[in-house]
């Protein structure tokens, strides 16, 4: 597969006052796919998307577009479009004016350039308001019109600055499926900033999660949620629960008793379970309680998140919160079986994490849960 | 909606009928070689006021008024956007204030800032039309500076970053995104400046001394005296109309032409 972005080494200072910085070691895009940079706002996700455009300046660091080194080489050469949060259309132009931009600054004659605009308008679905003027137009169709205007200077990477958050859900999920038309009719490759998940993982093929300028984790959007590769990732993933322990011999042991691991993802020593909500399962009765991984629990708090219910549980002491469907959810008081199904338990190492006493689920202290395994 | 549509000709109409009921004798005052009251048009018609502003040396002052009104706006405008755009920026206390301090004008009222400005003037020895200019600039800045603030404060620099990644260079984005985009605010500052100087009698009179004979130097002057009612028409009607004109030329940079479905522009 060919790779249509290379960023390597890359280091932005944000300004001799400022403490942060960016650092991307290592970020590439295939040809033809959507890459998304998911992460919260103040990440560095926007200014990642800024240094590849030649907006700011790399000093440190190189990116190649199209297997052309592109660090120094000014915006309007390095083949790339954006759209940003606001469309940002030329209001001393109409629709097809604006479209036609990219045309004109090539040299081409107006009548010229709006011919080739009302391809790209079609592509969209605005050819019927190519007329209008821009400041009579829904945010919407705007944003439709700004992305019409970038996809006419014909880049070889369109960059998307978090374009569709500013428009309700309805019209977002419209922008999205537009955007995969686009991308299919034209082989595009697309850098999507966002800071929503599921935007993220409608649209991109893969995903970069960003956060205080690092890269934390690349790949599929579903391995964050299964396999973070740190607590950081599963907090940003939504994740809620935190488990601190100790890998022996490919068990988890920890306040709530030992558990057989599914893979030696850490070979021995300290770390944290991290457990999805949504995967933990609740059983009425204590009858199973014994199973690997089952342990008896009480409910304690019911918080309803329309289909679907978040319960707070008691385990041994300390707190757990399962995700469960409002049809299947045991009553606050209920004494329920609580278990972690094998191939959800996933460990990450904290041999560089100092301060255990911020994990979210504290049965009793560490030394105490390992000390009543008789580990140390 | 529809309903306020629909109540917006009547407002229009009752708006203009109250803007043009004065020009109507004013009109017909600049054709009248006689009219006394209680008669409801001119005994005699005639080109009288016309030919008496040319021959008195109106003409001169025609000229000096659209030059004082042409350098009050060359100066204030570009200094109030270079102000207004660095204003913009800053949020320094010291931004704050020296932006009241451009705005204090506007407080004062401008016979006080004259009077304490004539004797300095003379003390310093500054040529009295380079003093007029100079206060009639001082006077019109916080006008243009609103205009060109509120302008630097809507437009928004990713226009001209969009521009670029869509082929253009800086100079070619300044070009063809800030300029065209500033024109607009740019011409009505340009305007408002020019009206401060083209109205102005005070600072003419007071700093001037009495050697820039302006055209409302001289409507004041016609109307102290008696059987000037159709030369001060006409000059009423030239102090109307420059500014309209130039109203008329910022109308026309209007945006979005009209063009058909297959790209031809009409």
């Amino acid at each position: 597969m060919k790779t249509m972005v290379e960023v390597r080494n890359l280091t932005y200072e944000y300004g001799s006052q400022s403490q942060h910085s960016l650092k991307i070691d290592d970020l590439t895009v295939t040809a033809g796919k959507i890459l998304a940079l998911l992460g919260p706002s103040g990440a560095g996700k926007t200014t990642t998307l800024r240094l590849i455009a030649g907006l700011l300046e790399t000093r440190v660091g190189s990116i190649q577009i199209d297997g052309r080194d592109v660090t120094h080489v000014l915006p309007e050469r390095r083949r790339v479009g954006m759209v940003f949060q606001q469309p940002l259309l030329f209001p001393f132009n109409s629709v097809v004016d604006n479209v036609g931009f990219a045309a004109r600054i090539t040299g081409k004659r107006k009548a010229r350039a709006r011919e080739e605009a009302f391809r790209y308008l079609d592509l969209v679905g605005l050819a019927h308001l190519s007329q209008r003027d821009v400041r009579t137009l829904s945010g919407g169709q705007a944003q439709r019109v700004a992305l019409a205007r970038a996809l006419a200077a014909t880049p070889l990477v369109l960059l998307l600055d978090e374009p569709f958050s500013a428009l309700d859900v309805d019209l977002r999920s419209e922008m999205q499926e537009i955007l995969l038309q686009v991308r299919k009719a034209l082989d595009l490759t697309i850098i999507l900033v966002t800071h929503d998940q599921r935007e993220a993982a409608i649209l991109a093929d893969s995903v970069a999660l960003i956060s205080n300028g690092r890269i934390l984790q690349k790949g599929q959007i579903s391995d964050f949620y299964a396999h973070p590769s740190s607590r950081e990732v599963h907090r940003m993933m939504g994740g809620k629960n935190e488990v601190a322990g100790i890998v022996m011999n490919g068990e988890f042991h920890s306040a709530l008793g030992a558990m057989e691991l599914p893979r030696a993802n850490v070979n021995g020593g300290p770390a944290v379970l991290l457990l999805r909500q949504e995967s933990i399962q609740l059983e009425s009765g204590t009858s199973k309680s014994h199973r690997d991984g089952s342990f008896v629990a009480r409910v304690t708090e019911s918080r309803s998140l329309g289909a679907r219910v978040e319960l707070t549980v008691e385990v041994r002491g300390g707190i757990i919160r399962a995700e469960v469907a409002q049809s299947t959810a045991p009553n606050i008081g209920d004494e329920i079986t609580l278990h972690i199904p094998f191939e959800s338990r996933w460990v990450v190492p904290t041999i560089h994490e100092t301060n255990v006493s911020e994990y979210r689920f504290e049965l009793t202290p560490l030394s105490a849960a390992l000390s009543d395994q008789s580990l140390i | 909606m529809n309903q306020g549509r629909s109540q917006k000709g009547p407002v229009a109409s009752s708006l203009g009928f109250f803007f043009l009921l004065p020009m109507i004798p004013v009109v017909l005052w600049v054709f009248a070689n006689h009219w006394s009251y209680p008669e409801r048009l001119p005994q005699s018609w005639g080109l009288h006021g016309i030919t008496q502003f040319l021959s008195e040396g109106s003409a001169a002052a025609l000229a000096k008024s659209i030059f004082l009104g042409s350098m009050v706006a060359v100066i204030a405008v570009p200094l109030s956007s270079l102000a207004a755009a660095s204003l913009v920026r800053s949020k320094s206390v010291l931004a704050r204030l020296v932006e009241t301090l451009i705005f204090w004008p506007v407080v004062i009222p401008p016979f006080a800032l004259v009077m304490g400005l004539s004797p300095w003037v003379i003390r310093l020895g500054v040529p009295s039309q380079l003093a007029v200019v100079v206060t009639l600039v001082v006077l019109a800045l916080p006008y243009s500076m609103f205009i060109m603030r509120s302008a630097y404060a809507r437009y928004d620099p990713r226009w001209e970053e969009e521009a670029r990644l869509l082929g253009a260079t800086r100079f070619g984005a300044q070009h063809r995104v800030r300029i065209r985009i500033m024109t607009r605010p740019f011409l009505t500052a340009a305007a408002i400046a020019f009206l401060v100087g083209w109205t102005d009698y005070i600072v003419t009179l007071v700093i001037g001394g009495g050697q820039l004979i302006t055209l409302p130097m001289l409507a004041a002057s016609e109307s102290s005296a008696p059987g000037n009612d159709s030369v001060l028409a006409f000059m009423s009607l030239i102090s109307m109309a420059l500014p309209l004109i130039g109203l008329a030329l910022i109308r026309r940079n209007e945006p979005a032409s009209k063009i058909s479905k297959n790209g031809s522009v009409s």
